[in-house]
């Protein structure tokens, strides 16, 4: 299946808007195929949900050693997707920020890095 | 000899359609034969299975009302221990606070769709200042009473 561009979504877990991407030819970059690829691998590294030591550090390359290991760790799963954004959805202050995707230094860090990143795309 | 694994993937389908039930995308795919796991839940359906397998059967629920049935991907399997409520001492799993937030909007996201797929422009419709037509108001009406 071709997609016309992969476009990153924040809250990052969305249903609406991963569907809204989907439904017209895009590729949806979600927190859900990164949690797929760390909880379905065959090799248990650190059960259960397969977070090891080494993510936190894979957060460095986004966020300084200051900053708080929580951080680190979601930015070595949303890190990536960033990397792969052609473009993106951002909703400001959604009604759905709590939970899991509640950390608001990890969200200010992600948006930043988004448009950054689609800056530097565009151009 | 390495072991090689079939990419499985899971996916929500939540229905906010007043025409089909979650029952009823059930028995399509049960219909259709193929090797996947349905769990129906209050909001939809959780398939999971071989991708192609999923995604050709997520595509015709889809059709069965495509305004008002939205899919999205899920990271566990349907019943894994990590996450199902059954193995966590019962409440709503994690996740689902979220997913009740955004199946509150779906009414409105689908109407959304419908006026897009009718051609009409909605923000046009709310530049001009007019007074309420009484077909409109009918309409209305007729929206609230079918929820």
């Amino acid at each position: 299946m071709s997609f016309l561009a992969k476009v990153f979504i924040y809250p990052i877990n969305s249903l609406i808007l991963a569907d809204l991407v989907e439904r017209f030819g895009h590729k949806p970059l979600t927190m859900m195929s990164q949690i797929r690829e760390k909880v379905t691998n065959l090799s248990l590294d650190s059960p259960p949900i397969n977070i090891t030591p080494e993510d936190p550090k894979l957060g460095l390359k986004y966020a300084a050693i200051e900053v708080p290991a929580g951080v680190r760790g979601r930015m070595a799963l949303i890190g990536p997707l960033i990397e792969q954004t052609e473009a993106a959805i951002i909703v400001e202050n959604p009604p759905t920020d709590f939970g899991c995707v509640g950390c608001n230094r990890t969200n200010e860090l992600t948006k930043y890095l988004v448009r950054l990143k689609v800056f530097l795309y565009s151009r | 000899m390495t072991e090689t694994k079939k990419e499985e993937i899971t996916k929500y389908i939540v229905i906010s359609s007043d025409k089909v039930l979650p029952s009823d995308a059930a028995m399509k795919i049960y219909e259709s034969e193929f090797p996947v796991t349905v769990k129906e839940t209050c909001f939809g359906l959780i398939i999971s299975g071989a991708k192609d397998d999923v995604q050709t059967l997520v595509e015709q629920i889809r059709q069965l009302d495509k305004n008002h049935i939205f899919v999205k991907d899920r990271g566990f399997p349907p019943g894994d221990e990590r996450r199902c409520r059954a193995s966590r001492g019962g409440g709503p799993r994690p996740g689902f606070h979220f997913l009740r937030e955004e199946v509150e909007m779906l009414p409105a996201i689908g109407a959304a769709l419908d006026e897009l797929e009718a051609k009409e422009c909605v923000t046009e419709k709310c530049k001009k200042k007019c007074r309420l037509k009484t077909s409109d108001l009918v309409k209305v009406i007729e929206e609230e009473l079918a929820r």
